[in-house]
């Protein structure tokens, strides 16, 4: 063989065909020939480290108490978050004479209440005809997985609202109901990677909350709320923290030579790349660059070598996040 | 309140209520339109590019409506739907769970968005060549975002201008999937308000009317064919009561045509034109 490159040995060959058909009959191979061109390229044009490019549109809806509106590409979401009032039963919420445990080691003990009482209610909801593949009806498998992938992220990984700010106490300090924050994502366009984007979603839309001042009455044994916007006030939020998925596609093809790539890790992976590869990273990055988080499944590429391309690259895209965001 | 859907994560135990104010919050005080002025409308297609076809529909402040629409098909019907020598179209409208003022709204699909994705099949299969497709199932899915004011406590106006609105948008996004069609369907409501029962056209439920009778018409403007009428309170059919507030709504519909005609326009004009 005298050819060098990958491309001219496809045109060579006796068959051709568009470049379309080669995707649907070869999705692995097609992939592989775009990543084996120099510099790398992606067969949406992008090269392998580079994400989508993500735009942010806040408090777009009239009848939630906070949106946003995130789009990565052709990925885009909507997320609603409402609050609602979870009135204890009486006496479950007293603070005098209440014997506290305080175990060491254990910060912010009384944060096990968003956890107890399930004050913070994320779901994800995929069948609105944002893909091919969704239809309305009962949440599929994926769509449950992730919906309980941003539970996890929101309550354990990056506790991004604690109960003190959901509590609605008497004129004493005694807590007598809860604010419940019901966030709902409704993806409207997938193109791959909906995690990324809807926990982006979910971190806009919380810090763009204004929820009523709640008021305990202490004779109607009721809370009841101020409808004067300026008395609105917004969540005090914990350290955010940024998602950023990876796919890594490895190289079978002998094209190259001793100094070829043996696997590519991709950025911010579309539709057809999340279909071909089947190893899948996400790493959470917390404040300060902190990995909260990381998650690996398939694959059997070299970890030492892929974690820290992905970590490296995560950090880049906590900064992204958070110059949209912030 | 029904068993808890355990594919979903849910919240306390407990019921939750939404927030209950101090006094009643004033509406919005849209401000006074002219009885025969329509608000303005935002229609954009190709937004969910994995669709065939997509379009997304917003009215212009204070009001609120918004809501996407995507198309798939035509694509093959299951083996178990058997033979059919024309497409099938179906249609879903569903509600988002932030999209109604007071109670949130559930995922499950309730009575009202059974009866409104019903009425936007039958708005839209009359437009759609379906012999040119047979064995094949086109598929609409309409989601509202947002809606205007509250539908729960049989606030016919709001419902009625979801469902317009998602004719229109769902128009929009068959003509953006490139089905064969033999006209745009767009929709236009009438009411007769007050005493006198004075037309007004495009009534919005903020603007605080005192609805006697309101129709709602899906119509193909071309063909000059109403593919629906939907029609809410007392009208006087010898009088000629209800001709003039259907006459009405169709005078709002031919006016919101223009509109999907630009969007629909752009589109083509977009992807190079017809002929090249």
């Amino acid at each position: 063989m005298t050819t060098t490159t990958s491309t001219t040995t496809a045109a060579t060959m006796g068959l051709s065909f568009p470049a379309a058909t080669f995707q649907k009959l070869s999705p692995s191979s097609y992939l592989q020939r775009h990543l084996q061109c120099t510099p790398a390229t992606r067969p949406s044009g992008r090269s392998p480290s580079t994400f989508r490019p993500a735009t942010l549109h806040t408090n777009a809806l009239s009848h939630a108490h906070g949106s946003a509106v995130v789009r990565t590409g052709d990925t885009a979401v909507v997320c609603g978050v409402r609050g609602e009032i979870l009135a204890l039963t009486s006496g479950e919420g007293r603070t005098r004479g209440r014997i506290v445990v305080e175990r060491v080691g254990v910060e912010d003990g009384e944060d096990v209440e968003v956890k107890t009482h399930a004050l913070v209610v994320p779901n994800l909801e995929l069948g609105t005809g944002c893909s091919r593949d969704y239809h309305p009806g009962p949440p599929t498998d994926f769509a449950q997985t992730t919906a309980e992938r941003l539970r996890t992220l929101l309550l354990d990984t990056v506790p991004l609202v604690p109960a003190t700010t959901l509590r609605i106490a008497d004129a004493v300090g005694d807590v007598k109901a809860y604010w419940v924050l019901y966030i709902d994502v409704v993806v409207i366009s997938l193109d791959g990677n909906v995690l990324d984007t809807a926990w982006a979603a979910i971190v806009a839309a919380l810090k763009s909350v204004r929820l009523p001042a709640a008021i305990w009455d202490q004779d109607a044994e009721a809370v009841i709320c101020d409808p004067t916007p300026e008395n609105f006030r917004s969540l005090e939020l914990m350290e955010v923290g940024y998602t950023a998925s990876f796919v890594v596609c490895e190289n079978d093809g002998e094209e190259g030579g001793e100094n070829a790539e043996k696997e590519w890790v991709l950025s911010d992976p579309d539709e057809f790349e999340e279909q071909v590869c089947c190893e899948k990273i996400t790493v959470a990055v917390g404040a300060g660059g902190k990995i909260v988080r990381i998650e690996k499944s398939g694959g059997l590429s070299d970890v030492a070598k892929t974690l820290p391309t992905c970590i490296s690259r995560a950090r880049e895209r906590y900064q992204q996040w958070h110059k949209i965001i912030s | 309140m029904a068993m808890a859907d355990r594919r979903r994560i849910n919240g306390p135990t407990g019921a939750t209520v939404p927030p209950v104010f101090l006094e009643q919050t004033l509406a919005l005080t849209a401000p006074r339109r002219a009885p025969d002025e329509l608000r303005k409308i935002f229609l954009k297609t190709s937004l969910t590019p994995p669709a065939t076809g997509s379009a997304f529909l917003e009215l212009s402040a204070p009001s609120t409506l918004k809501l996407t629409a995507s198309v798939y098909g035509p694509r093959p019907l299951p083996p178990s739907a058997g033979f059919s020598p024309h497409a099938r179209l179906s249609a879903e409208l569903k509600f988002a769970p932030f999209s109604t003022a007071g109670n949130r709204r559930g995922y499950v699909r309730d009575a009202l968005e059974r009866d409104l994705s019903t009425q936007l099949q039958v708005a839209l299969a009359r437009s759609v060549k379906t012999a040119t497709y047979p064995k094949s199932g086109i598929d609409v899915f309409v989601t509202v975002l947002d809606c205007e004011g509250s539908i729960d406590d049989y606030n016919t106006l709001g419902i009625m201008q979801a469902l317009a609105g998602a004719i229109t948008c769902a128009s929009a996004a068959i003509a953006d999937a490139g089905i064969e069609c033999v006209d745009l369907v767009s929709a236009g409501i009438a009411a007769a308000v007050g005493e006198q029962g004075s037309l007004v056209m495009d009534p919005s439920p903020l603007d605080g009317y005192d609805v006697k009778a309101a129709a709602l018409v899906g119509y193909m403007a071309g063909r000059d064919e109403i593919t629906l009428l939907w029609t809410k309170g007392e009208l006087n059919i010898e009088g000629g009561d209800f001709e003039s507030v259907v006459d009405k709504a169709v005078e709002v519909a031919t006016q919101i045509r223009t509109v999907l005609n630009e969007a629909v326009k752009e589109r083509v004009l977009a992807v190079g034109g017809v002929n090249s």
